[in-house]
Parts: structure tokens; C-alpha cells; sequence
């Protein structure tokens, strides 16, 4: 396959940020604008292939003055990140958007975003969880048929999306 | 959307040296930091104090050295 043909097949490059996060390693970051019934806003998620989930983290909630102990307090399924117990509660419906390498905004209707709210609220909890950011998890990046590409070494990454 | 967008690629450019300038947590807008704290509850405070949207606003938490987690 020709380069240039294989290029066709994508209609959109999304380009992501990558810069040191945890123990000075690199990682890869994605400006989202979000519109839902409860959230509109914007957040600078994670892009992590080993999560199965795609999730708004507490800090970036209590952005959106969405109540962790709201969240804490109502039945939902529990998850485990970062060493932490987490309810996940669904978004429900949204649309997302993201901007491609040319400006123009690429948008997706999606319920594959989570909110997720610690289990347990104290000071020091609360203090650790902030640096937790936001996900994007294989569950978006699968429903947007997305394909990444991530280079740390030239400290590149893109998504494709056909 | 645009105007997020920029601030990311802002923080993206100069996260190193605002690590090294030892902040924790710190509010971007317009490509300028802000504001600036310990916690992210009091940065959201003092913002809307201010009459800043925070939902527009890129509030990022720089992690100590000794933070490591796996997600």
C-alpha cells in the first residue's frame, strides 16, 4: 500500500501532548471538550491503552462541581486505580469534542464516559487523589475507531480516526 | 475549545520549569499561570472568588518526585 492512500483512509489526525508525569516518565495527554446534561467543560485527560475505562477524574469533577460525596453515597459499580477504590457512575450521553492537526473540531456522541468519585472522603484521601487526572480508556478509543500512535523516544503521538 | 486546546500545548512547553519552580497545583488561562497553590480545593475557591468559570479553566496538578502509581 502506497503511503499516500493509506493516509486517505483516515479523515481526521488528532494530535495529543506529551510530556514527564509520573517518575519523570513520559505520557501522552488530550485536550476534550465535553457537553453533557451534567458536565460542560473542558478536561486534559490521559490517554492510557491499559485502561479498560474511560473516566473523569475527582479533581477535574469537583471542577464541574459535581459532589464526590454525592458519588460516594450512590450505588454504583466499584474500580480499583492508582491503588485507590473508586465508584463509577456513567456520564450517560455526550458529545465530545476534540481538535484535529488542521484547528477544525472533530466531534463524537458517546456514553462511554464515567465519573468516578473515591468510596472514602478525608482530608489526606483527597489530597493524594489530585493528582490522579482524567482517562481516556480503550472503551473510547474502540467506539471512535481510533487508531494511536506514540513515539517517547521523538515524543510524538496522534490519533487516527477514519 | 481552541482557547483549552493552546493552554495545554502552553503547559505541555513549560511543564519542566514549573516543576522545577516547586508549584503544586496551578490554574492556566490565556497561555499565563493564573493562580497558583497547595490543593486544588483551595485553587477553585480563590478562582471563583475571582469569577473565573472553572470549567473552562486548565487546573493541573504537578506530582511530587516521590509520587509514583500505576494506573
Amino acid at each position: 500500500m502506497q503511503p499516500s492512500s493509506f493516509k486517505a483512509f483516515f479523515l481526521a489526525t488528532i494530535p495529543c501532548l506529551v510530556r514527564k508525569f509520573i517518575v519523570n516518565e513520559y505520557a501522552v495527554f488530550i485536550p476534550i471538550s465535553i457537553q453533557s446534561p451534567r458536565i460542560t467543560g473542558h478536561i486534559l485527560a490521559l490517554l492510557d491503552t491499559g485502561s479498560p475505562f474511560t473516566v473523569i477524574s475527582p479533581r477535574d469533577l469537583e471542577r464541574f462541581r459535581i459532589s464526590l460525596k454525592t458519588l460516594a453515597n450512590t450505588p454504583a459499580p466499584t474500580v480499583s486505580l492508582a491503588g485507590f477504590k473508586f465508584k463509577r457512575h456513567s456520564l450517560g450521553s455526550a458529545t465530545i469534542h476534540l481538535r484535529d492537526k488542521d484547528d477544525a473540531v472533530v466531534s463524537f456522541q458517546t456514553e462511554c464516559f464515567n465519573m468516578i468519585g473515591p468510596t472514602k472522603i478525608d482530608k489526606k484521601t483527597s489530597k493524594e487523589l489530585q493528582a490522579i487526572p482524567s482517562l481516556i480508556g480503550n472503551d473510547f478509543l474502540r467506539e471512535i475507531r481510533a487508531t494511536f500512535v506514540f513515539n517517547p523516544s521523538d515524543k510524538v503521538a496522534f490519533l487516527e480516526i477514519p | 475549545m481552541r482557547s483549552f486546546a493552546r493552554d495545554s500545548e502552553w503547559l505541555t512547553r513549560h511543564y519542566e520549569e514549573i516543576k522545577n519552580s516547586g508549584k503544586r497545583v496551578i490554574a492556566i488561562k490565556d497561555g499565563k499561570v493564573i493562580h497558583e497553590g497547595e490543593n486544588v480545593k483551595d485553587v477553585l475557591h480563590d478562582l471563583e472568588k475571582q469569577g473565573e468559570d472553572l470549567a473552562l479553566i486548565l487546573i493541573e496538578v504537578i506530582p511530587p518526585d516521590d509520587a509514583a502509581f500505576i494506573l
